[in-house]
């Protein structure tokens, strides 16, 4: 334990110092990748839904693990970006990166709307009122004659598979940019004091509203912008596909999983399951979601607050030994086992930077 | 410190790295494989006989599950029963066994792209098997297509799936829009002739294009539409649009939708008081377990099939259409069905196919299937330029004393339609 | 007449969800649990029943007293179940965040659907319940004999639940650590045993409802889902945490989306019920009926 809670400790002074170093060896990697070798076909197609699921568990974990509004319906906007592309490159006509941006935009004005009638809503409210909007929203889609109905839309004329791995690798880079530099600013701090007192922050005379229907309209624009994507990359998209229900837990899973209220939590927690289920889909035919099941139950039992969380609070209870418990003080809330989503955001207390 | 700072750093750039590189060693874990049209399929070994891998997915669990599993039934026993008859006889002079690596694809159409692309490069695989259902069928013979490897499927019957220039895929079910054709015919051949008609349609790709056929074929033929309802997959309780359809006075009633449906029907039908002359459920209606569960409410409902279980069709490898029914039977305890019938031809198309070329690859294995002509016990097997098979719907019906009866066309029918059904008064 | 028809089909078949969402809100409010697999207990409750009926008849074919009796077996084992899923896996996340109880619940979800699937098969099943005549007459009014029992069965374990939770003291004592669990363990109550039973007698009446399912309609190992769906609209409507407000949830939405179906069309139900909750939730958090007894799920 102590040995363990040295190097998590180590590794996040490290992460939290050099938090950009780190993100720009991992767009290296991306972007040297295609240049040593990897080609079209399986390998990237991984490639390409891991990084798919990393943007929708951080994109998720904006406004539910950084600013405490636990959506769950976050796929609605997936199936509004995946629908707008469809829609425009099949049957309008229109260049990919023209829907893309469209999409893009149209999400986020979606998102705006949905925005100024639910964000009034806290905890289990907020999220069945946006399980609702995800509900109804895969449901009207099966009725529109626009989007294809039931039978969705095929999407054969689409760009090739190398196009939709840099697309997503850029989305990815660019959403764990924003968000880990949002952290740093003003902006990450109130939506952090959102989560934690959000009627203490109005008292104080905060536009809250402001602030958590930004947090709420980025976390949009990159679903949007994701499905958006994803349905041509997936050459198919029908409402089951566009607002896949199964996926919209998976991505609060891969969240929590990896350690909500952080940047590298939900990337490294979108990464690791999202890559067991490909290999226990290999390896448990037919059994798969019984292990799945199984593992997300284990999971989240022996690690509440998540892999990356998991680490940190070890990290500080070296830290309190170190200082024969002085530490204790400066770390509000750190052994109440974590009553809440972030469970760790205490701790990150060096400029509150962590990827 | 910054010794250990570095040791951290070397931790956690190795923890993402591996992430990211796991998917690139996937190649190195299984061989190589699907190296284009001059490979022939991963041999395993030079000593030994050779073999060739079927690969594909199928609805193991999931909505379909129920179908998915005859499916499996019809590959393995037909594989096991070529292999052990001493397998295929290849065109290019060697002898193969057939093996085959079957996923399970849970009815998610965002699954079946990725998983094919699985077999193709990371199993090897040349020779696709296609999964159930129509939406999982769409983006999974885009991938076939785009690495030229044949699908030969039994379970997707989409027109759509047909309609996209797609030379890579053959389908052996007749497309979904003429599955109520024929029963539409036969209606309209009794006395009293049907004029008037009910449509309940679930809400899924499949059902909509059947019931969007049937629509069409009902205009054309002077039906009446009266009641046209769709409902999503979720409803289970039909009572308010069987209330519909009793109040319409409709001579038949279609419902396109799957099996749990086809049951509420058969129970509800009774209770909401619906007389019509025919009704018919395009899909689970005519399995064992549709009757097991209805009991006497499923007697004299109707429902189409492309497979004459009572037709006389030589069989290569088990010799006829009845040595194949009882063969599935005494295996695993169900009869079979359609969809058995159209696997175990998915698996002697394959055989064929590989009997017939020179050499074995996608491309000249592709270009036998084009042209096959053959009959198993599921009819005759030949595909049209589209790559679908020509084959017309026959309508059964469950009769009280003969079971299961085929009653359309009468040209094959074995007992004459009870037409109408009786009323519910009466029986 | 139309009108009447299709508000009779409504709370017919609105009793069933009514009973189905009754636990839903009763873990919700007292333990504090959204529990993604409570449709699974209704399948389960389902699957007990057929498989008793199949147990004794040889066939699920069965009288109306053989399938009544059924449904106490039913009740009886998902109390069980739903007792040891709290005591061994649920009470982990107690009190964490709202998050980690679902992903918990989803996992079990999962779990239990897919075993429930290699266990049974997923053939459609039905329980046959054996009338002369399927279908009273009333007024003019088509009415399913085994529909009025499964509601007047619906309702009397709704109403039982009711009374059980005013009336006993393992009532009065679920009903304590609802509202304070601190303190209800410093006068001596188990607060784990109570939240355990809490969550038995939950899963207890979506079972018993689950065998009205399995006789009017039918069960598959899949069809949870649905009911889940079903039990958020309902626990809206009646307000989160209130065991009368979400009988009259499930009647009104029974009843909403019948009258969909007869006078829009089928197809828009499902949108209509899920609209309406959004609205119902902006406008009128609090359920139409006041305040459920969980009041804010934070």
């Amino acid at each position: 334990m102590s040995e363990r809670g040295h190097y998590a400790r180590q590794m996040f002074a490290f992460t939290d110092d050099h938090g950009w170093k780190l993100l720009a060896v991992l767009a290296f990697v991306g972007v040297v990748l295609p240049f040593v070798g990897l080609e079209e076909g399986i390998d990237m197609t991984i490639l390409v839904e891991l990084f798919l699921f990393a943007i929708l568990a951080l994109s998720w974990d904006l406004i539910g693990g950084q600013t405490g509004y636990p959506s769950f319906g976050q796929m609605a906007f997936f199936g509004v970006g995946a629908f707008t592309t469809a829609i425009l490159v099949k049957d309008v006509g229109v260049a990919f990166p023209v829907a893309f941006a469209v999409a893009g935009l149209l999400t986020m004005l979606t998102a705006g709307v949905v925005g100024a009638a639910t964000l009034r809503l806290r905890g289990g409210y907020f999220a069945i009122a946006t399980l609702g909007v995800l509900l109804s929203a895969q449901q009207i889609t099966r009725n529109l004659e626009i989007t294809g109905g039931a039978s969705g839309k095929i999407l054969l004329d689409v760009p090739s598979d190398t196009v939709f791995y840099w697309t997503f690798l850029g989305l990815l880079i660019a959403e764990i940019a924003v968000v880990y530099y949002l952290q740093s600013t003003r902006f990450g701090y109130v939506l952090n004091a959102i989560r934690d007192d959000e009627g203490k922050l109005t008292a104080m005379g905060v536009n809250t509203t402001y602030y958590k229907t930004a947090a709420w309209m980025i976390s949009a624009l990159f679903t949007g912008l994701a499905g958006g994507s994803y349905s041509l990359f997936n050459t198919f998209v029908d409402p089951n596909v566009g607002y896949n229900l199964a996926w919209n837990v998976e991505m609060i899973a891969m969240a929590l999983l990896g350690g909500s209220g952080t940047v590298a939590g939900p990337v490294l927690g979108a990464f690791g399951l999202h890559f067991a289920v490909v290999k226990i889909e290999t390896w448990f035919t037919g059994w798969q979601l019984v292990v799945l099941g199984a593992v997300v139950i284990v999971t989240v039992i022996a690690f509440p607050q998540g892999i990356v969380g998991e680490l940190r609070e070890r990290a500080s209870s070296m830290e309190y030994y170190k200082h024969g418990g002085q530490a204790a003080s400066e770390s509000p809330g750190g052994d109440d086992g974590g009553t809440d989503t972030d469970a760790n955001g205490e701790h990150a207390t060096d400029g509150g930077e962590s990827l | 410190m910054a010794d250990s700072n570095r040791r951290s750093f070397l931790k956690l750039a190795g923890t993402t790295g591996a992430i990211a590189l796991a998917g690139c060693s996937q190649q190195g874990d299984n061989g190589d494989g699907g190296s284009g049209d001059g490979a022939t399929t991963a041999s395993s070994g030079d000593s030994g006989p050779q073999t060739i891998t079927l690969g594909g997915t199928m609805s193991l669990s999931g909505d379909n599950a129920d179908l998915g599993k005859l499916y499996k039934q019809a590959y393995e026993l037909t594989i096991q029963r070529i292999n052990d008859a001493g397998g295929v006889e290849g065109g290019d002079g060697n002898t193969y066994e057939l093996e085959m690596v079957l996923r399970d694809d849970e009815t998610d159409a965002s699954k079946s792209k990725r998983t094919y692309q699985e077999l193709i490069d990371s199993e090897g695989i040349d020779y696709l098997l296609g999964p159930y259902s129509s939406t999982v069928t769409l983006p999974a013979s885009a991938v076939a297509a785009k690495n030229q490897k044949p699908m030969v499927e039994g379970g997707g019957a989409s027109p759509e799936i047909f309609m996209q220039d797609n030379k890579w895929i053959f389908g052996l079910l007749p497309t979904a829009d003429k599955y109520a054709l024929s029963s539409v015919d036969m209606a309209k051949a009794q006395s009293p002739s049907a004029e008037t008609a009910a449509l309940l349609a679930e809400d899924d790709t499949f059902s909509q294009s059947t019931a969007k056929g049937v629509r069409a074929y009902m205009d054309n033929q002077g039906v009446d539409l009266v009641v046209d309802e769709s409902f999503p997959s979720g409803t289970s309780d039909l009572s308010t649009n069987l209330g519909k359809v009793r109040d319409s006075d409709a001579d038949i009633l279609l419902l396109a939708a799957h099996q749990k449906h086809a049951i509420v029907m058969a129970k509800q039908l009774e209770s909401q008081k619906v007389n019509v002359d025919m009704a018919m459920a395009t899909v689970g209606s005519l399995n064992q377990s549709f009757k097991d569960e209805t009991g006497a409410n499923g007697d004299y409902v109707y429902g189409p099939s492309s497979w004459a279980i009572n037709a006389d069709f030589e069989d290569p490898v088990y010799g006829s259409t009845s040595d194949f029914a009882s063969a599935i039977e005494s295996e695993y305890g169900n009869t079979p069905d359609y969809h058995s019938a159209a696997g175990e031809s998915v698996i002697l198309t394959y055989m064929k196919a590989f009997e017939q070329v020179d050499e074995l690859t996608p491309t000249k294995v592709r270009n036998a299937i084009r042209d096959i002509e053959f009959t198993s016990a599921y009819g005759n097997i030949a595909f049209d330029e589209k790559g679908v098979i020509d084959k017309e719907m026959l309508v059964y019906q469950w009769q009280p004393e003969n079971g299961k009866q085929i009653v359309w066309p009468e040209a094959v029918q074995q007992s004459a339609p009870v037409y109408p059904m009786p009323d519910w008064s009466e029986r | 007449m139309a009108f009447a028809q299709f508000v009779v089909n409504g709370l017919l078949v609105g009793a069933l969800f009514a009973a189905v969402a009754v636990g839903f809100a009763l873990i919700w409010g007292v333990v504090d649990i959204i529990n993604l697999a409570h449709g699974e207990m209704v399948m389960l409750g389902g699957y007990a029943s057929y498989w008793t009926i199949t147990l004794v008849n040889g066939s699920p074919t069965a009288s109306p007293g053989l399938a009544l009796a059924s449904v106490p077996v039913a009740v009886a084992v998902l109390f069980v179940v739903g007792y040891a899923l709290q005591r061994f896996v649920v009470s982990h996340v107690i009190g964490t965040d709202l998050f980690l109880t679902l992903l918990v619940t989803f996992g079990l979800s999962i779990l239990i659907q897919q075993l429930g699937l290699q266990a049974f098969s997923a053939d459609p099943r039905t329980i046959s319940v054996q009338f002369a005549e399927q279908s009273l007459d009333i007024a003019g009014l088509v009415v399913p004999k085994v529909k009025l029992i499964a509601f007047v069965g619906a309702v009397a374990l709704t109403i039982a639940l009711f009374a059980f939770m005013k009336r006993t003291r393992t009532g009065r004592a679920i009903r304590a650590v609802s509202q304070n669990d601190e303190a209800a363990a410093l006068v001596g109550i188990d607060v784990e045993h109570v939240r355990a039973v809490t969550f038995g007698l939950s899963s207890a009446i979506a079972g018993g409802a689950g065998a009205f399912v399995a006789m009017i309609l039918n069960i598959q190992p899949q069809m949870g889902l649905i009911y889940t769906l079903k039990s958020f609209v309902i626990v809206v409507f009646g307000g989160i945490g209130s065991v009368p407000g979400a009988l009259v949830g499930g009647l009104l939405l029974g009843t909403v989306e019948e009258l969909t179906a007869g006078f829009v069309s089928s197809k828009w139900t499902l949108a209509v019920s899920f609209t309406l909750l959004i609205v119902l939730l902006v406008v009128k958090p609090q359920g139409l009926f006041g305040e459920g007894m969980g009041g804010e799920a934070e």
